[in-house]
C-alpha cells in the first residue's frame, strides 16, 4: 500500500513537473505568434468591429474592446493584470474624444486622413507598445512581461491577442500618414545626395566655408538653394584666334582656376527632375606658355562652365584685343554620369517612394 | 516577430558585409552567444535579426572625387603651383590611415553638407526598415549598437528621426507614438562630436535617452554606454549621463587584441555582450550563474594575448596619450591624438 502511494505521489509529481514546462514553453512574450481564429485576434475584432472602423470611430472601438474585456468570463473577478489593460484601453478610448464625430462627418479619406494627422499630432499612441518588456511603463497601470508569462495559458494568450491588436489598430490608423513621412524621408536623402554628388561640386575648403554659411540656413530635409565657390580648379579649355591674321580658332587645355563665385540652385519640382544650378565666378586661367589669364565664367548646367578671360601679352601690360573663351570642366560629374550601382541599388526604392512625394521646397 | 538589431559602424574601411563578415561584430555577438546554454538550439539569428547599416561608401566617393580632380588639375599645371596646393588630395586614399580613420571624422565634425547627407542616408536605411516591419507585423521592436564615430551618427539621425516633421505630417516616429527599444553605444563619441545644426540638440539634452511609453523626451526603453577604461576616443569629452533612468555605464578594461577600439573587440567582453544579449532577446537568455562564470578572470582574463608586458606598456602608452589630449580638446588636438593611437597600434602590433 506504501509502495502505491509512493507510485501515485510520483506520478502526480511527473505531471505537475510536465504541466509546468508545457506551460512554461508556451508562455513567452517574446516569441509569441497570434491565431487569427482566436476571438481576441486582430481578423476577429476587424470583422466584429466592421461598422465602427468603417466610420473610422476609433474612440468607440477602444471602448467597446475595453468592455469587452472588462465582462469577459475567462479571467477571474479582481485580476490585476485584466484591470489594467482594460484601464489603456479605456485611456486610449478617452484621447479620441470628439475626434469620432468629426471623422464619421469626414466624406472622403484625404479628409480623413488630414484628422487623423490632427489627432497624431496632439496626442500621444504609443501606449500598447512593449517596451523593454513592459507595458504602460511609467503608469500606476503598468503590465510587466514577467507577470503575462506567469497567467494561465488562456489568459496569456488572451492578453497577448488584445494587447497587440490594440497597437495594431493604431498603426494600421497612421498607415497613410506613416507612408507619407517615409515618402519625405527618402525624398530628403535623395535631395542630400543631389547637393553632394549631383550639384556644384566643392571641395575640402568650399564645403566648409558652405557650411558655415549657406547650408547654415538649411535643415535636415531641405539642402541649400545656394553655395559658394572658392579657389575651385577644373580642367579649362580655351579658344581663341590664331594665325598670322587671327583667322582660324585654336584650343588649348589649361587649368582654370574660380577664384570666388556663387551659384544657386534650382531645386526639382518632382522626383525624376534633375538638379539645376545657374552662377558665375571670377576665374584665372593657367597655360603653360602663356601668363595666366583672368576673366569670368557663367555656370549653366552640371558639366560645362563657359567664360572669357584675357591675357596679358607683354610685360608692359597690353593685353589681347579679343579675350579667350573658354569652357571649364566638372571632373566630378564629368566621371559621374550615372550613380554609383551601391548608391543607385540602395535608392531604388527610396526613389519610387518619392515619386509620390508632392512639391519639392 | 524577430527584434530588429540595426549595427553602426566607426571609422575606418567598412566593406558592403563590413558586419556580417568574418571577425566582424555580427560573427563577435553570434560567437558570444553561443557560451550560453540557451542558445543552444535556438541561435541567435533565429531570434534576432541582425541589420548592417553601411555609410562608409558616401565617405569613400567624396574622397575619390577629390582625388580624380585634383590628379587631373594637377597634370595640367605646368607651373606646379597648384600640384603645391592640390597634392595632399591628388594623394588622398583610404589606403592611408588619415583618409581611412581620421578624415571621416573631420569631414563629419566640420563639413554640415557631408553630415547631413550621411544623416539622411541613414535615416532612410532606418525607416524603410522600420516601415516594412510594421506593414508585415503591426509593430516594430528595434534596438542600435553603435560603435565609434558611429555612437555620434547614431545619435543624430535618431534624433532627427524621432522629431523632425518629415514632409510637414505629424511624425509617427514621433517617441509619443513609437521608440527603440535599446540603445547601446560602444566608445560613445556623441557628446564629443555633438553639433547645434537646426534641429538637432546636444547629446545629453537629445531624445535620445531612456524612458517610458510615450515619453515625448526620450526615444528608447534603456540606453547603454559601454567605454573601454584605455580606450583614448571614448575618453575625450566622455559619455557620462546622471540621473537617467534606464542609463546604464559599463567600463571595461580587457586587451584580447592590440585594437582594443575595435567593436568586435568590444563585444567579445562578456560585461559588452551580456547586457546585449539579455535585452534583445530576453533577461532570462543569460543566467546569473553563466554570467558569473563568463566574467571570472580565469575564464575571461584581462590579458588574452602572447606578450602581456608589451600590453601593459601599450595600455600605459595609450593612458599618457588620454591625458595629454585631455578632457575637451578642440579638433586639431583630438586629429592628432588620434595619428599618435594609430602610431602606437603600428608599433604594437609588431
Amino acid at each position: 500500500m506504501t509502495r502505491m502511494r509512493h507510485v501515485a505521489a510520483g506520478a502526480w509529481l511527473l505531471v505537475l513537473i510536465t504541466a509546468q514546462a508545457a506551460f512554461a514553453q508556451v508562455n513567452d512574450v517574446t516569441a509569441w505568434k497570434a491565431a487569427p481564429a482566436h476571438e481576441a485576434s486582430y481578423e476577429s475584432v476587424r470583422r466584429r468591429h466592421a461598422d465602427l472602423l468603417g466610420t473610422w470611430s476609433y474612440g468607440r472601438l477602444f471602448t467597446e474592446l475595453a468592455s469587452e474585456l472588462d465582462t469577459s468570463t475567462a479571467w477571474p473577478a479582481g485580476d490585476r493584470t485584466r484591470a489594467n489593460l482594460v484601464t489603456a484601453l479605456r485611456e486610449m478610448a478617452a484621447r479620441f474624444a470628439g475626434e469620432d464625430a468629426k471623422l464619421a462627418a469626414a466624406t472622403d479619406e484625404a479628409s480623413k486622413n488630414a484628422i487623423v494627422n490632427t489627432i497624431l499630432d496632439t496626442r500621444p499612441t504609443g501606449l500598447f507598445q512593449l517596451v523593454d518588456e513592459t507595458w504602460f511603463s511609467g503608469r500606476q497601470f503598468v503590465v510587466t512581461a514577467e507577470e503575462v508569462e506567469a497567467l494561465p495559458a488562456a489568459r496569456f494568450q488572451d492578453f497577448m491577442h488584445r494587447v497587440t491588436v490594440a497597437e495594431r489598430l493604431l498603426r494600421e490608423m497612421a498607415r497613410p500618414n506613416r507612408a507619407a513621412a517615409v515618402a519625405a524621408i527618402a525624398a530628403a536623402a535623395e535631395r542630400w545626395r543631389q547637393y553632394v554628388f549631383d550639384g556644384r561640386s566643392q571641395y575640402p575648403w568650399e564645403m566648409a566655408l558652405n557650411g558655415l554659411t549657406t547650408a547654415a540656413r538649411s535643415d535636415i530635409q531641405n539642402p541649400p538653394r545656394r553655395q559658394w565657390v572658392l579657389l575651385h580648379p577644373e580642367v579649362g579649355v580655351e579658344m581663341g584666334r590664331g594665325g598670322a591674321n587671327g583667322d582660324y580658332v585654336t584650343g588649348k587645355e589649361s587649368a582654370l582656376v574660380q577664384a570666388l563665385g556663387h551659384v544657386w540652385y534650382r531645386w526639382p519640382a518632382s522626383a525624376g527632375e534633375e538638379l539645376r544650378w545657374w552662377g558665375v565666378s571670377g576665374s584665372v586661367s593657367l597655360r603653360e606658355e602663356q601668363r595666366p589669364g583672368v576673366g569670368f565664367t557663367v555656370h549653366y548646367g552640371k558639366v560645362v562652365n563657359v567664360g572669357v578671360l584675357w591675357r596679358e601679352v607683354d610685360r608692359n601690360g597690353r593685353r589681347e584685343r579679343l579675350p579667350y573663351v573658354h569652357t571649364g570642366v566638372d571632373l566630378f560629374r564629368l566621371a559621374r554620369k550615372r550613380l554609383p550601382d551601391w548608391l543607385s541599388k540602395r535608392l531604388a526604392d527610396g526613389s519610387a517612394q518619392a515619386a509620390a512625394l508632392p512639391a519639392s521646397p | 516577430m524577430s527584434h530588429i538589431l540595426f549595427f553602426v559602424h566607426g571609422v575606418g574601411k567598412h566593406a558592403t558585409d563590413w558586419a556580417e563578415a568574418a571577425g566582424g561584430p555580427i560573427e563577435a555577438l553570434k560567437a558570444a552567444s553561443r557560451q550560453y546554454a540557451y542558445f543552444g538550439d535556438r541561435r541567435l539569428e533565429t531570434r534576432v535579426e541582425m541589420v548592417s547599416i553601411h555609410y562608409d561608401p558616401i565617405f569613400t566617393q567624396v574622397i575619390a572625387d577629390w582625388q580624380q580632380n585634383a590628379n587631373a588639375v594637377n597634370d595640367l599645371d605646368a607651373s606646379g603651383q597648384l600640384q603645391t596646393a592640390l597634392g595632399w588630395l591628388a594623394d588622398a586614399t583610404e589606403e592611408q590611415f588619415w583618409w581611412s580613420h581620421v578624415a571621416d571624422v573631420v569631414l563629419y565634425k566640420l563639413s554640415l553638407p557631408y553630415r547631413q547627407m550621411v544623416r539622411t542616408y541613414i535615416i532612410n536605411e532606418l525607416a524603410t526598415r522600420i516601415e516594412a516591419e510594421f506593414d508585415a507585423n503591426g509593430s516594430a521592436t528595434c534596438s542600435v549598437l553603435a560603435h565609434s564615430l558611429g555612437t555620434a551618427v547614431a545619435h543624430d539621425c535618431l534624433h532627427y528621426l524621432g522629431t523632425t516633421r518629415w514632409g510637414n505630417v505629424a511624425n509617427p516616429f514621433h517617441p509619443r507614438h513609437w521608440r527603440f527599444q535599446h540603445v547601446f553605444m560602444l566608445a560613445n563619441t556623441s557628446r564629443l562630436l555633438e553639433s547645434t545644426d537646426a534641429g538637432m540638440a546636444r547629446a545629453y539634452t537629445s531624445i535620445v535617452r531612456p524612458g517610458p511609453a510615450e515619453d515625448p523626451a526620450s526615444y528608447c526603453g534603456t540606453y547603454w554606454n559601454f567605454r573601454h577604461e584605455y580606450d583614448p576616443v571614448a575618453i575625450p569629452r566622455r559619455f557620462d549621463a546622471v540621473g537617467w533612468n534606464g542609463y546604464s555605464l559599463e567600463v571595461v578594461s580587457h586587451y584580447h587584441d592590440v585594437n582594443i577600439h575595435g567593436f568586435s573587440h568590444y563585444l567579445a567582453n562578456p560585461r559588452v555582450h551580456v547586457p546585449i544579449l539579455r535585452k534583445v532577446v530576453r533577461r532570462s537568455a543569460v543566467t546569473d550563474e553563466e554570467f558569473r562564470d563568463a566574467i571570472h578572470p580565469d575564464n575571461f582574463p584581462q590579458f588574452r594575448i602572447a606578450q602581456v608586458d608589451k600590453a601593459r606598456a601599450h595600455l600605459v602608452a595609450l593612458a599618457r596619450e588620454t591625458v595629454t589630449v585631455g578632457e575637451d580638446p578642440d579638433t586639431r588636438a583630438f586629429v592628432r591624438m588620434l595619428l599618435n593611437v594609430y602610431k602606437l597600434l603600428q608599433e604594437f602590433r609588431q
